[in-house]
């Protein structure tokens, strides 16, 4: 057999060709020093490049990517848990209000202009320094909502929309079952 | 341990746990894969987010008869392609057809050839490959890469190519010598 091409000596170190070349090839390389050499230096050049070290990843990488993969699903979800809360509070609010003060709404309404025209006529300083308060008090709210929203957040991760939906609704149950004995309470006051 | 295929199932069903399995099965290659492609790690760590986001993204286009590995780093390729395209890097080009594969110097082996391995220990020698990685032209170090260090077949690189098995084992075989010789003319 002549020498090896280099081709061939890579097929070779692979076993990418038939016993019986193999058998012949090992028989030229035993004779032959420079097919000897070229083979060995091959053969290692083969198993450093195998060697090669893999790149490192730093930690918190995987939770980078589902960050980046999952955020809309997960702020569609926050979106929607944030609004019904919302919702529900506000309505709960004013059903609360209406049951305790026992007026009828149009009365209600028209009360709460008059307060607010009387406010405003009279006062005026009162109102900025009210509505400083407020803002105080709204800015110590969002701070409580947005708590509240983290809190919620965390909750959405764990609990499936339909255990969601069935909570708010039975909080809400809950709360407006609540009212009603305390109106039915004061009442009976009333009537005592 | 399971299969790529169920878990894509899975993700498709909603399931993000087990996109986050694929995720953390998959990083590591294709970070090793990217990493060496484009040369920097920060560069490379985001090209595998970027990579992985894709994927989430066109989870529905894959087609379970292909194995998801090489569907994968086709998208990598791909990604990688595009973005030397925009930044008109172009020395060599990572898609370069068959045809136009370099004629490639002799198959003998030279009677003068020098010794690269020489009283060299294995770690130095694969810090030597490392090396040399970077001056090898796209198309070959992707191959190389994939052939040694994520050790995939001839077959599954074919697939991720479009490329005849031929002509693949030929440009790892090139690849192979070309870092070689280059490393000679660092001796």
């Amino acid at each position: 057999m002549s020498c090896l091409r280099i081709d061939q000596i890579y097929l070779y170190i692979e076993g990418a060709i038939s016993p019986e070349e193999i058998q012949a090839m090992k028989e030229h390389i035993s004779s032959c020093i420079k097919c000897k050499r070229a083979v060995e230096e091959r053969e290692f050049l083969v198993k450093a490049s195998k060697s090669l070290p893999p790149i490192e990843i730093p930690s918190g990488f995987t939770e980078r990517v589902l960050d980046q993969i999952f955020p809309r699903i997960t702020s569609l979800r926050e979106w929607l848990t944030t609004a019904s809360i919302g919702i529900s509070s506000a309505i709960l609010a004013f059903f609360a209000f209406y049951l305790l003060s026992g007026q009828n709404l149009a009365h209600l309404f028209i009360n709460l202009n008059r307060m607010a025209l009387n406010l405003f006529r009279n006062f005026i300083v009162v109102l900025a320094k009210a509505a400083k308060l407020i803002s105080l008090i709204i800015k110590v709210f969002l701070k409580l909502g947005s708590m509240l929203v983290n809190g919620l957040t965390t909750l959405t991760t764990l609990l499936s929309p339909e255990i969601q939906i069935v909570l708010i609704v039975l909080t809400i149950t809950l709360s407006a079952l609540l009212l009603y004995g305390a109106k039915r309470k004061f009442s009976a006051g009333e009537k005592a | 341990m399971h299969e790529d295929k169920e878990l894509v199932k899975r993700t498709l069903e909603g399931d993000k746990q087990a996109f986050e399995m694929i995720l953390k099965r998959h990083q590591q290659p294709l970070l090793n894969y990217i990493g060496r492609m484009v040369g920097d790690r920060e560069m490379a760590l985001d090209f595998t987010q970027d990579v992985f986001i894709k994927t989430y993204s066109f989870l529905h286009s894959y087609r379970p008869q292909f194995k998801f590995r090489t569907w994968l780093f086709k998208i990598a390729s791909n990604h990688i392609i595009d973005y030397w395209r925009k930044k008109k890097i172009d020395a060599f080009s990572i898609d370069q057809k068959a045809s136009e594969d370099a004629n490639f110097p002799s198959f003998e082996i030279p009677s003068d050839e020098p010794s690269i391995c020489t009283q060299v220990e294995l770690s130095e020698l694969t810090a030597k490959v490392e090396q040399v990685l970077k001056h090898l032209p796209p198309h070959f170090r992707e191959l190389f890469v994939w052939r040694y260090v994520n050790e995939f077949s001839y077959e599954e690189i074919a697939e991720i190519k479009g490329l005849p098995i031929g002509t693949v084992k030929n440009r790892v075989f090139q690849s192979k010598e070309l870092i070689r010789r280059l490393m000679e003319e660092k001796v």
